[in-house]
């Protein structure tokens, strides 16, 4: 059944045929493909003459990757036909490949040059079954030959070699070490072991331990079987997050020795060697949080159960001598992350950042570490210093739990001696020895009196104000202004007024002089201030027409007779010049600017 | 009769010669005066006489942060770590920039028996906070006042014109409005962080706080001197005063005196 169904797999591509050369390319082997096969290429040209072959360029293929190749083999025939000889040659080139996963694969077309001439192949398409990762079922042994085989290559399944991987716990702490074991059971005589695919550890800090798959190899029966069973690798990881977290399988290429299926063959061993893919089965591991809650300060990330060991090199120094104090934290778990245990120093001692003296795993299964910390401590002062013990916090998974280490250490004597501190000993950053106030301030200026807050003085308020009183006017005066420079009509009426005030003036300094100057000021002030209110040359205005100004100004009767008899009089006393009286002067003046008043008023 | 004469004009011009000296002595004494000899005092370690001198200023209605640092400086030196807290906290309010306040205040806040965390702010809110402390309150209300006049000349210009607004005189408009916005928002906050809120300073080295206004109330719990509470309510010699953790309690007046 299984076989009929791989039958759905197209194992070989159509002859591209032109002239004699002939390219056809297939995949070995033709039964059943697992995706621990090794699949080989073959793309083989066969003609009378084979010019020049380019290597073929692969396409890029589904659920495929090249591992080898190509390796080419040339074979060369000649046969007799009717007396003349006729030659036939043929050219293999063969690529290694191995499957990515289960599922389909294809090859697509591509193109093989040969003499210059592109000679395109067929797709090849293929199904890839799961391989096995596990020990063969129970049932006769797979290495064995079996007769009902049809094909002549490597259906490795029949190799009874897989490899297993495997972690020590699959639910942990986050920092806390498991190791990762990778085992390859062979009931076949193993000849070569290579890495195919080794998967990167996201999540994860991982260190490689040392593993000898001849020394630690070892017998093991499963499902009725006998194994050899090598260790291939070792690796001790520690989770750096939490979540689930998935190992993706190893898979290694491993060359077994096949048996032949020749009895006499069997007798001695003989057989050829073949070369095989296995594959782990991805991996699980849970990694759990650690809890917020108690965690202490000086926690750094060591997860495990440790113990402390603290110790100073001398009890007794004199003064500016150096002690060399160890702090030791050994037991099972990780301590890679770990930073080191808190040191505080007293008063008058110099303690120098610490250095990593040993960092180690320990244990035979590589579970356990020891980190060794070392400070230099220089008193500064002489009598008897206690240093307060060193502590350090660390996750305990047994307990779920926070604990605290503290390592005790001995008083120091610091004796005087000459009484020298070391000067490059005591070198390091100026720190204050006690803390105290800052001194007085002194006084500069006048000390200020109270006030109250800014803005609560009514001449802040008043200055905020402002703006917002001023915004309108400010905006009226400028347009105001703007009208003034732009438009002369306005700017006439709007002076009509102040100009004709002027003339008056004018006209009345000059009254003691010449009466004729006198009226000719007097009537230009009166004519000049209508034109000027109606924006028109003074020149050329007549009695009618200063009087339809006036009207169409809304200037009533009266005033307008008033203004036509004030302008008559003048005209009248500039051509009669000892007609007007002395005291008329006076009167003109006023009547002229009683008339200018009512037209301003009207107008 | 003359010599009598005579006695009572010495005695008259004896008296005047008093009264203008006294009247010297008067003038010679001034606030600045006053203040550099409590200075003077404290260099010499005479701890009471500069904190009479300082204290004695206060009655002048002075409202110097240099005097209330000063007086605050001479209470922690003579122990008396209330005081000295209730000053420093007056002379930050009236200067919040100085980092000396805040150093002096947080060491004597180090001395006292009860610990309560205090308002921090961290990362951007704090360094807003130092920025604003920085330009003072009233820098901050000159800022907007200067704003605000700028808009009005604006508004003026452009409304006068036959043009109106401009897309520059207009942005520039929004511009300064925003400004404006936010530098009353931040005077605002300013002045509501250091003045806002009612605040006292305990003063008696220790107090209960009952559950109200009276001694037949439970006592909540007990403050010690220097703590600063903040005043929720008074009542008839009576203080309700809260803490940053939450604890409300009433204490009576005369034990607390206003930052």
């Amino acid at each position: 059944m299984i076989r009929s169904l791989l039958a759905l797999a197209l194992f070989a591509a159509t002859p591209v045929v032109a002239a004699d050369v002939q390219v056809s390319a297939s995949i070995l082997p033709q039964g059943r493909i697992s995706e621990t096969t090794q699949v080989r290429l073959i793309i083989r040209i066969d003609g009378s003459a084979i010019p020049d072959v380019g290597t073929p360029k692969l396409p890029a293929m589904k659920n495929l990757q090249i591992t080898g190749g190509p390796s080419t083999a040339r074979n060369s025939s000649y046969t007799f036909d009717n007396g003349r000889i006729v030659s036939s040659s043929s050219l293999s080139l063969t690529y290694v490949l191995t499957p990515a996963g289960k599922g389909p694969a294809e090859i697509p077309p591509f193109d093989v040059i040969v003499g210059g001439t592109a000679y395109r192949t067929q797709a090849l398409r293929f199904n890839v079954e799961a391989g096995r990762s596990g020990p063969a079922p129970p049932g006769p042994a797979p290495g064995m030959p079996r007769e009902d085989r049809g094909d002549d290559d490597g259906d490795d399944a029949s190799v009874d070699v897989f490899l297993q991987a495997k972690l020590g716990a699959t639910s942990v702490y986050s920092g806390q070490p498991v190791r990762l074991d990778v085992t390859m059971y062979s009931a076949a005589p193993v000849n070569g072991f290579t890495w195919a695919d080794v998967p990167s550890l996201p999540g994860l800090w991982s260190e490689d331990l040392p593993v000898d798959p001849g020394r630690d190899r070892r017998v093991v029966t499963m499902n009725g079987r006998q194994y050899n069973a090598y260790p291939v690798a070792r690796k001790l990881v520690v989770p750096t997050g939490s979540g689930p977290l998935t190992i993706q399988p190893f898979s290694a290429q491993v060359q077994v020795h096949r048996p032949t299926r020749d009895p006499f063959g069997a007798f001695f061993s003989l057989g050829g060697y073949v070369n095989i893919v296995r594959r782990t089965a991805a991996l699980k591991l849970d990694v759990k949080p650690l809890p917020e809650t108690g965690r202490p300060a000086e926690f750094s990330g060591a997860v495990g159960s440790f113990r402390m060991k603290a110790t100073a090199d001398r009890t007794a120094v004199d003064l500016g001598e150096a002690v060399a104090v160890k702090v030791t934290i050994e037991g099972e778990g990780s301590l890679q992350s770990a930073a080191a245990p808190k040191l505080t120093a007293p008063p008058d001692v110099k303690i120098y950042e610490p250095k990593i003296l040993d960092d180690a795993m320990t244990g035979a299964d590589h579970l356990g570490a020891r980190k060794t910390w070392e400070w230099v401590v220089v008193p500064l002062a002489p009598g008897n210093v206690n240093i307060p013990a060193p502590t350090f916090a660390y996750f305990d998974p047994g307990t779920a739990s926070y604990r605290q280490l503290r390592g005790d250490l001995p008083e120091l004597s610091v004796r005087r001696g000459n009484g020298v501190v070391d000067p490059v000993a005591s070198r390091g950053e100026v720190q204050a020895n006690t803390k105290d106030i800052a001194f007085l301030k002194m006084r500069r200026g006048a000390l200020q009196e109270a006030r109250p807050p800014l803005h609560r003085r009514g001449w802040f308020l008043a200055l905020l104000v402002l703006p917002f009183l001023l915004t309108p006017a400010g905006i009226a005066f400028g347009r105001r202004r703007e009208r003034f420079l732009t438009d002369h009509g306005f700017a006439r009426a709007r002076r009509a007024a102040r100009t004709a005030a002027k003339r008056l003036d004018r006209a009345a300094k000059r009254a003691g002089g010449s009466p004729a100057a006198f009226h000719e000021e007097v009537a230009g002030a009166l004519v000049d201030y209508v034109a000027d209110r109606a924006n028109r040359k003074a020149a050329g205005l007549t009695y009618d027409h200063l009087d339809d100004i006036l009207a169409a100004k809304g200037v009533p009767e009266e005033p307008r007779r008033r203004y036509r008899a004030c302008l008559e009089t003048c005209d009248f006393a500039r051509f009669v010049p000892d007609s007007g009286r002395p005291q008329a002067v006076a009167e003109l003046v006023a009547e002229a600017r009683t008339i200018l008043r009512a037209l301003e008023e009207v107008a | 009769m003359t010599r009598r004469l005579v006695n009572a004009g010495l005695s008259i011009a004896i008296g005047l010669l008093v009264l203008v000296g006294a009247s010297a002595t008067t003038r010679a004494d001034s606030p600045e005066d006053t203040f550099d000899a409590a200075c003077r005092a404290y260099d010499q370690g005479h701890w009471d006489a500069a904190a009479d001198g300082f204290r004695g200023l206060l009655r002048y209605g002075l409202a110097d942060w240099r005097l209330e640092y000063n007086l605050a400086n001479t209470e922690y030196k003579r122990g008396r770590l209330g005081e000295a807290i209730l000053h420093y906290e007056r002379a930050r309010r009236l200067n919040p920039a100085d980092a000396e306040i805040v150093a002096n205040m947080a060491l004597a806040r180090a001395k006292l028996r009860d610990v309560v965390e205090d308002d921090n702010a961290a990362g951007v809110l704090q360094a807003v906070r130092t920025a604003q402390d920085r330009v003072g309150v009233s820098a901050q209300l000159v800022l907007l006042l200067a704003c605000v006049w700028l808009m009005a000349a604006i508004v003026s210009w452009c409304g006068s014109r036959s043009g109106g607004f401009t897309p520059g005189w207009g942005w520039s408009l929004a511009g300064l409005l925003l400004t404006s916005f936010l530098v009353f928002l931040s005077w605002r906050a300013t002045w509501s962080r250091l003045e806002g809120t009612p605040r006292a300073v305990i003063l008696k080295a220790s107090v209960e706080a009952l559950a109200g206004p009276g001694q037949n109330n439970a006592a909540l719990f007990t403050l010690h001197e220097g703590i600063a509470v903040t005043i929720e309510s008074e009542r008839e010699g009576w203080l309700q005063v809260s803490l940053p953790n939450g604890l409300t309690g009433w204490v009576v007046r005369d034990a607390a005196e206003r930052i």
